[in-house]
């Protein structure tokens, strides 16, 4: 791949379905130099606040009808707060004499880079970050529904404009089952099982997957709904691709990144007018993702 | 559908207004080489070399509207492919570089290698001749009146003769750099973008 792609899947990623005018070309500028085993802790907080990011705001209310068919059609909005213990990583030297270990900015980090003396006055610098305080990505999303107590949740998005990296593409499906249909002694609390799979893909270059299992209560009183729930998830980002230096040999890059959330829970809030919802939740675990959506009920 | 649309304005609205463009402090790579066709008898070869400006402006890697702040040198190394009829296995290689219309300086001195396929790496390096390198890479980058070519002299002494090998010295640096990049307010807290772009 050529460094113009590697870049605009980095945009692509950092910016998904997305948000921020940086220029594709300019974030290789920042992870130009990490082609070895640092890339993985200069990126490793992409991986995690993606992942989190994308299980966030599959869910805004734990009622599913025994009866009725519904259909929800809406988009999420989806916002990781950058930590600062996600701004450092530690990060090694690399050919380079003698070998040193230093604090260094991540992807998201300070935007000043960090050098250190070698042999005969050399330097090592370690690149600074883009100075992100926060992730945004935006998705669509729908919701079927209501047969047996069960419904159907799919996120879609594709597109091919990207020349030559191949397809972009998002697809995203999840099943819950009303749990409450079983309870009768607990009229005034919907509760719901669900499970959730995701995957992010850009062409052969970047496959990302993200996997939630969640417990989903909510309590309805008129237009207002408080909802919450506790879930294990799982995510992965896998970035391969070639990386090409002017006057050196190309190099096979290759990150397999897991994102650090395995649990975490969600409180959230939301309106039922007349034929749309609104709602706002926060999710709290390793990550924390503010989520908010609305959509339009048929 | 007038909804629609409307409910989509609003929550798009503030993700795409109160884009500022912000100081980026950036690095980039700059390899520079130069390539010594070792073919020496006796085992002793010597020879001297140019790294054209133009051959380390083309080195750079870095966007059109970046202003560089300065080159700093990370490692030398040789790339190394050896010809059929070699027989030296190793090597005792010094590199010097020249001072502006002066004296060679040294860069390294003596530095054993086994001679191998691919890259073998210096790490014992000359203080004066990294400085002086840099200085030069610097005022090519950076348009100084003092830009020019670089002189490189590199020496091999080999363990056996014949040395017969394409033996690339390859600098390996970095290069730091100002860009100014346009991002929402909300999303980054950068400093205040003061390079003028015209």
């Amino acid at each position: 791949m050529h460094k113009s792609c590697f870049i605009r899947v980095l945009a692509i990623l950092v910016m998904a379905a997305v948000v921020t005018p940086i220029h594709a070309g300019e974030v290789e500028d920042f992870v130009s130099k990490y082609t070895g085993e640092n890339g993985e802790g200069y990126m490793q907080p992409l991986a995690d606040a993606f992942g989190a990011s994308l299980n966030s705001g599959l869910y805004h209310d734990a009622r599913i009808s025994r009866v009725r068919i519904r259909l929800y059609v809406g988009m999420e909005a989806m916002m990781a707060t950058i930590g600062p213990d996600q701004k450092t990583f530690k990060a090694k030297t690399d050919n380079f004499s003698p070998e040193q270990t230093v604090e260094a900015p991540t992807l998201f980090g300070k935007n000043e880079p960090v050098q250190v003396t070698g042999a005969g006055g050399t330097v090592y610098t370690f690149p600074g970050g883009m100075n992100f305080k926060r992730l945004p990505i935006a998705v669509p999303q729908a919701t079927i529904g209501g047969i047996a107590g069960t419904d159907l949740t799919v996120r879609w998005f594709a597109t091919s404009s990207a020349k030559d990296l191949g397809d972009i593409k998002l697809v995203g499906w999840g099943v819950r089952h009303s749990l409450s249909q079983y309870m009768p002694l607990l009229p005034l609390v919907d509760i719901a099982a669900g499970f959730y799979s995701q995957s992010f893909k850009v062409g052969d270059i970047v496959d990302a997957k993200a996997t939630l299992v969640s417990l989903q209560a909510s309590v309805t009183k008129t237009v207002l709904v408080l909802y919450g729930g506790v879930g294990f998830e799982s995510s992965k980002l896998d970035v391969a691709y070639e990386h090409n230096e002017a006057g050196a040999e190309p190099v096979k890059i290759d990150f397999e990144l897991e994102g650090e959330n395995k649990m975490r829970m969600t409180l959230g809030a939301g309106l039922n007018l007349p034929g749309m919802n609104v709602h706002a939740e926060y999710n709290i675990g390793t990550q924390s993702v503010l989520s908010a959506g609305f959509g339009f009920r048929f | 559908m007038k909804r629609m649309l409307l409910f989509t304005v609003l929550i798009a609205l503030p993700l795409v207004t109160g884009c500022k463009k912000q100081l980026y402090h950036l690095t980039g790579t700059i390899n520079v080489s130069e390539l010594f066709d070792v073919n020496d008898p006796d085992g002793n070869y010597q020879a001297m070399q140019t790294i054209q400006s133009s051959d380390i402006n083309a080195a750079l890697d870095i966007p059109d509207n970046a202003v560089i702040t300065g080159v700093e040198i990370e490692t030398l190394y040789f790339n190394v492919l050896i010809q059929p009829d070699n027989r030296a296995t190793s090597v005792r290689a010094s590199a010097w570089v020249q001072q502006q219309g002066g004296a060679y300086i040294p860069v390294f001195l003596n530095v054993n290698l086994p001679l191998a396929n691919g890259i073998l790496n210096i790490n014992s390096l000359e203080a004066p001749g990294i400085a002086i390198l840099r200085a030069q890479l610097n005022a090519v980058v950076m348009h100084l009146a003092s830009a020019g070519p670089v002189n490189v002299r590199v020496e091999l002494i080999a363990n056996q003769s014949p040395v017969i090998a394409d033996v690339e010295l390859v600098v390996r640096g970095t290069v730091n750099y100002d860009a100014c990049l346009e991002v929402p307010d909300w999303l980054s807290d950068g400093e205040k973008c003061d390079i003028d772009e015209d």
